[in-house]
């Protein structure tokens, strides 16, 4: 089977963003995320002042949530896209490679540490754990599945235990040189 | 990192062993197998197959299997070699690539069903066998070592064979191993 592009999922904080970043350079494709996309939308409500992303994904309609994932799937649908996104198991009658990106959560809240500055890794990791569970829930509730079961991807990495480069030879082996 | 051997764990029937026999090949290294080893035992205990392999392994006092996966430590701290090994967990302090494989019940059953693996056994029964199994399977990492031996984030890479092809699944671990 020949893949056209690529759809990456994961825990927060896994590393999703800097492993679609790099495979979007080496593939040349275009790159999309639903997480982005999101807090765009958020900053046009112009109600980012008053809440954080996790409050605002929280109390999204679910009905929007599945407008955004079918927004998401167009884009999917046309190739040539490296993209993240929290729910895939809709985008497997696509040939794309799907990916789900794991760490304990103690690495995690390492690599969280700039992004959330100022904050301490045990709140960091409160943080992550409830991303999560929001996470999980939406998933159940929108689609009946927990997005974390690996049986959805073709593949599981876990960033706490392998390099970036590592991670974007084992795809790249997979999807083929571009 | 630079990986000098590579272990398999996995669900029962997931095609741990036709990988572990490709990667061997490819690589000049020899195959190291748990699951062949235990089998091996059975095979000299019961040689009439009085009682069926699962039975036997699920019977195995906890301490003679501790000693077991401390033998298999032995082995694989050599490196150089690709090998199964159920509960790899003390192996994440060698410079081994740890493979977890999954597949869906449904065709992990068929594809037992279609190598004849479990005689007469059709699909369903081949699937309640290998349920039992992964069960057993789940009971005992926890008796051992106290953990879901299924939890991804106990390995580097986790491959689902229902959906990639032995040769995709090849391709991901040659492009990270490199003798």
């Amino acid at each position: 089977m020949d893949f056209n592009g690529i759809a990456l999922a994961g825990v927060p904080g896994a590393g999703k963003s800097a492993l679609a970043k790099k495979l979007a350079q080496i593939f040349n494709w275009q790159i999309i995320s639903v997480g982005d996309l999101w807090r765009q939308r958020l900053h046009k409500s112009g109600n980012d002042k008053l809440m954080g992303f996790e409050e605002y994904w929280r109390q999204v309609p679910k009905d929007d949530n599945l407008a955004m994932d079918l927004q998401i799937e167009k884009i999917f649908a046309q190739g040539s896209v490296i993209g993240e996104c929290r729910f895939a198991k809709h985008l497997q009658k696509y040939p794309l490679l799907l990916v789900f990106v794991t760490a304990d959560i103690d690495t995690r809240a390492k690599y969280k540490m700039d992004k959330y500055g100022g904050k301490t890794a045990g709140e960091i990791k409160e943080i992550l754990k409830l991303r999560e569970s929001d996470e999980l829930e939406v998933g159940r509730k929108l689609y009946g599945y927990d997005y974390r079961d690996p049986e959805i991807y073709h593949l599981v990495l876990n960033s706490a235990m392998m390099s970036l480069g590592e991670e974007i030879a084992s795809v790249a082996g997979i999807v083929g040189k571009p | 990192m630079k990986f000098n051997g590579i272990v398999f764990s996995g669900l029962p029937g997931a095609g741990k062993s036709a990988l572990v026999q490709k990667l061997a090949t490819r690589f000049g290294w020899p195959v190291f197998s748990a699951g062949g080893q235990w089998r091996k035992k059975y095979g000299e205990l019961y040689p009439d197959h009085r009682i069926t392999f699962e039975e036997y392994w699920r019977n195995i006092p906890v301490d003679e299997k501790i000693k077991f996966n401390d033998s298999v430590d032995e082995v694989y701290s050599e490196g150089k070699v690709v090998g199964d090994s159920r509960y790899p967990v003390n192996l994440r302090k060698l410079p081994l690539l740890l493979i977890f494989m999954t597949a869906d019940l449904e065709t992990r059953a068929a594809r037992a069903l279609a190598l004849g693996k479990y005689g007469a056994a059709d699909i369903d029964g081949i699937k309640s066998i290998l349920s039992a199994r992964e069960n057993d399977e789940i009971k005992t990492g926890f008796d051992l070592f106290n953990y879901d031996y299924r939890d991804p984030n106990y390995y580097h890479l986790v491959l689902n064979s229902a959906k990639l092809s032995i040769d995709q699944e090849a391709k991901a671990i040659g492009s990270i191993v490199k003798p």
